[in-house]
């Protein structure tokens, strides 16, 4: 049919439609001729997953002349169905800034690198060839305990695995951490003492088919937006469905709620123990489902707050030095050791209403309501994070509520690839890929073999964790060191006492890979310009196991280049003589000689797929730059840890061409629910259900307690000081504070406080104050309107404003299992300027 | 690009009983218009000449009572000059939906 209109009309027309599609609205007869922009004006539209937080949207990409110029939210993607948020939305802008790095810069000083040189522009051979003869004399000195890396969870499936073999294998360093570890490090300690095994059993599809959603301290109204559009049209099209949020303030996802709790910083402990408390009381237990699915275990408390080893936090505690210890009780123990935690005491220690309480414990106790627990930073950065993981998990399986269609207590995540690279390939001080860890013998074997070098290179002691690695970095110990695909100098918490120090000690070479130069990048030695996104081929695993590829679709500005690239190029310029043991060498003379890019990246699993396994009409740079395609070699290869044990992942050529698959992918089949019979090809049948992570096939229901945070406000540090993120800017900014519309929506940071606190300060709005804690201050202004509403007594500043830099506050304490920082609570004051 | 002219969809998410005021706000803008309402959802067209003044929009709406959330679902931007220009094409439902 030819149609004939005036082009506003059709553009009009096609907004409604796409709108209405999403929507999932009839489209009024005068809109149904639509002309899709794509017809118009010849663009290349790819599918990739979104660059921002881990929901895992799929994301149109329109290229034209070589540059990205449009994306939309993929109508054929489950996660967001053709919805996008607005980060998602101006998604393409990110790669265009005006100050993006286009080639590597090195300190130097009368034409030679100096600690206290400035920054000069030189070629790629030159920054490889000061930072390898840094890196040979500090494995030289120092041995591979000095060399370490920091990672990232945007990194690609493929950059995650390169480095992991770059580190452990080749360097054998296990100093290697992912910025994740600040995101997800308790989510991931969580499941595996409960579970024996990381990632969510359920899905997003227990989204629709929930009766009741608790928000745990999550804001997903402006954190996970995409999701909350399909919990908002779950509540609002179903008046059945209740929804509760928990929080120390009060936030945009209120709005939604039915049962709207704020409560004392910490006391989420306490909230926990008295809905299992509740649960036990009113006799609701699921018995058939706790006898025959679970275990009870005590774990030892006073574990103290991951500080250094000579606060007296730590001297004084207990069981700081073996925090994970516990002894086997049963389901009377259990009962006994829940029961102080009545609605009275609940009540006292989290200063929520008692009705709110009982609604709350009715959501998990009623046997008729299906629920969805959704959490994020709230529980994860936290003291008591793992803890705090392990308690609702509890509540779920005391009910039996865990695994089936709407009943799901689910870890949200916070970048594009927590799960599909930093936890999946094990790219953390302490793992291996697929669940495996170095301190196991048989994993090292294992993961040696896979890799086709010699028994014995892969560390058994964990290296240092994030936060470790700021503070090995000022004492000196740890002295080359590399920072890809993140800014730890703006996230890491107290900056002024421990981040800024190291990475500034004559002793130490750090070296920052990034795409624009953020505070991290400026306070390294050298700086190395970054592809990013559609710049390279990539793959990422969202928080519901979801597998997402994409091709290269444009090239990278000047000389960017990928992760996957530098970390690969570099690894030509060791020898394994440099690197391994002489005896290892002497007893396995074939390696003698080679470089660890040989050793590798050419073993025969990496090299094995010559480029014309490409797929036509995309460019590859590595595969062009290496010879082979390297993406899926290294796909290829890290998917042998994990097929047949429960971490399946579908054959490489299979991602490119759907939207995503959840693993475990077992005769091309995704599993939505793990762990229940019919729904998991794992679980065997006649069992129902089958935790197969842990030996004995059942889930552990842990007696933890309530202890109290490291610092709590006192007369001087009156204000509890909790930090986050906020819709328009994504974690440090680096990309979102580049695109216009985002810059301007939310362009520099603010103090949320309550009119009362700032009155009693004598504050008005828009004044200029000093946030002050022990460890440092910085400088904003009050708001006391807006999206955030704190009770009195506490503020909340974000994170994202590299010109307010709230990690000057901030206190290094971390859940000491997890070993990830509470960036929640700590005490400080405001004071005007 | 000069004399622009942005035209974009939303879809907005809202309590049923907030219809009216959404309504209300909408009537007192030439830029703003409903074009499906829905009992919890309705697609709205913004038509403006800055990107800016959609990005207000959302920033407003959300902050209404009853609404829950704005989501921003399809923007073009052209010159306002070709924006009369007739066209004639086969109707097609390919290309964006990859």
């Amino acid at each position: 049919m030819t149609l004939s209109m005036t082009r506003r009309e059709f553009i009009r027309n096609t907004a409604v439609a796409v709108a209405a599609n999403v929507a999932g609205l009839a489209l009024p007869a005068s809109a149904t001729n639509v002309l899709l922009e794509g017809d118009m004006v010849q663009l290349k539209w790819s599918k990739a997953p979104c660059r921002f937080c881990g929901t895992g949207c799929g994301v149109n990409v329109a290229v034209k002349d070589g540059r990205v110029v449009a994306t939309h939210g993929d109508q054929l993607s489950e996660v967001n169905r053709g919805i996008n948020c607005v980060k998602g939305y101006f998604l393409s802008k990110i790669m265009y800034g005006a100050d993006r790095l286009t080639a590597p810069m090195l300190r130097k000083k009368n034409g030679v690198y100096a600690k206290d040189g400035t920054f000069t522009e030189v070629s790629w051979d030159e920054a490889f060839d000061v930072m390898a003869q840094q890196f040979k004399r500090v494995l030289k000195e120092k041995g591979p305990e000095a060399v370490g890396m920091f990672g990232s969870g945007q990194w690609t499936v493929w950059e995650g695995y390169a480095a992991n073999k770059l580190l452990k294998g080749g360097f054998r360093s296990n100093t290697l951490d992912p910025n994740a570890r600040h995101c997800m490090a308790s989510a991931v300690m969580g499941f595996m003492r409960t579970f024996g095994m990381d990632e969510p059993m359920g899905c997003y599809d227990d989204i629709e088919a929930t009766d009741a959603f608790v928000l745990w301290g999550s804001n997903m109204a402006e954190m996970h937006p995409i999701l909350w559009t399909r919990v908002t049209d779950r509540r609002l099209s179903n008046p059945n469905v209740k929804v509760a949020v928990l929080s120390t303030f009060e936030h945009r996802s209120f709005e939604l709620a039915d049962i709207p709790i704020v409560f004392t910083p910490q006391t989420d402990l306490v909230i926990l123990n008295y809905i299992a408390n509740h649960i036990i009381k009113t006799n609701r237990v699921n018995k058939d489902f706790v006898d025959k699915h679970t275990t009870f275990k005590r774990g030892v408390t006073d574990i103290g707050y991951g500080l250094r080893p000579d606060n007296p936090l730590e001297e004084n505690a207990k069981n700081s030095k073996d925090p994970t210890g516990s002894e086997p009780i049963d389901f009377a123990q259990f009962a006994a050791f829940v029961a102080p935690y009545t609605l009275e005491k609940t009540v006292e220690m989290t200063g929520v209403d008692k009705g709110w309480l009982e609604q709350l414990a009715e959501l998990y106790a009623n046997p008729n309501i299906k629920v969805v627990s959704f959490w994020t930073m709230g529980f994860n950065q936290h003291t008591r994070g793992t803890w705090a993981n392990n308690m609702v998990y509890n509540i779920h399986l005391l009910t039996g509520k865990i695994s089936t269609p709407g009943n799901s207590p689910f870890s949200l995540t916070g970048q594009p690839s927590a799960c599909g690279t930093a936890r999946e390939v094990g790219v953390f001080s302490h793992r291996l890929p697929a669940d495996m860890v170095v301190t196991n013998p048989e994993h090292r074997k294992h993961a040696e073999e896979i890799w086709k070098i010699p028994h014995g290179i892969i560390q058994p002691k964990p290296g240092y964790h994030a936060v470790q690695q700021n503070r090995m970095l000022r004492d000196g110990k740890l002295n080359a060191y590399w920072v890809l695909c993140n800014n730890n100098v703006q996230a890491g918490a107290n900056l002024m006492q421990e981040t800024y120090a190291g990475y500034r000690d004559p002793r130490n070479f750090v070296v920052v890979s990034d795409a624009y130069p953020t505070v991290t990048a400026q306070s390294a030695d050298l700086i190395l310009p970054a592809a990013m996104w559609v710049e390279k081929e990539g793959a990422y695993g969202n928080a519901e196991r979801r597998t997402q590829f994409w091709h290269q679709l444009v090239k990278a500005p000047g000389q960017a280049r990928s992760d996957l690239w530098q970390l690969m190029e570099f690894s030509k310029r060791f020898t394994t003589d440099e690197c391994w043991p002489a005896e290892i060498l002497a007893a396995n003379p074939q390696f003698k000689g080679k470089t660890l890019f040989d050793v590798l990246f050419k073993n025969g699993n990496v090299d094995k797929f010559p480029t014309t396994e490409m797929e036509a009409g995309y460019d590859n740079d590595e595969a062009a730059a290496f010879g082979f395609y390297v993406q899926k070699g290294l796909f290829e290869e890290y998917a042998t840890f994990g097929r047949g044990h429960g971490h399946d992942l579908a054959p490489f050529d299979d991602y490119h061409k759907a939207h995503g698959l959840r693993w475990p992918v077992v005769d091309g089949k995704e599993t939505r629910w793990r762990y229940r019979e019919g729904s998991d090809p794992y679980v065997k049948a006649g069992t129902e259900f089958q935790f197969y992570g842990n030996p004995d096939g059942r889930a552990v229901i842990w007696a933890l307690p309530y202890e109290a945070p490291p610092e709590i406000p006192d007369k001087e540090y009156d204000l509890w000081l909790a930090t986050g993120r906020v819709l328009e800017h994504w974690h440090s900014g680096s990309m979102t504070m580049r695109v216009p519309e985002l810059y301007r929506a939310f362009p520099e940071a603010v103090v949320f406080m309550n009119p009362d606190d700032a009155r009693s300060r004598g504050l008005k709005r828009g004044d200029e104050v000093k946030v002050i804690s022990r460890r440092g201050e910085m400088r904003s202004r009050v708001e006391t309107r807006g999206r955030n509403k704190p009770p009195q007594g506490l503020v909340f500043v974000p994170w994202f404003d590299a010109g307010q830099l709230i990690n000057k506050v901030t206190l290094d304490a971390t859940d000491p299992i997890s070993k990830q920082t509470d960036y929640k609570k700590c005490a400080v004051k405001v004071v005007a300027v | 690009m000069k004399d622009e002219h942005h035209i974009s969809s939303l879809v907005v998410l809202h309590r049923p009983d907030a219809v009216d005021v959404l309504t209300a706000f909408v009537e007192l803008r030439d830029t703003l218009e409903i074009a499906i309402q829905g009992e919890c959802r309705c697609v709205m067209v913004c038509e403006t000449d800055n990107q800016r003044a959609v990005m207000d929009h959302i920033e407003a709406m959300e902050a209404l009572p009853g609404i829950i959330n704005v989501s921003l679902i399809y923007h073009h931007v052209e010159s306002h000059d070709v924006m009369d220009e007739l066209v004639s094409s086969d109707a097609s439902l390919q290309g964006a939906g990859v």
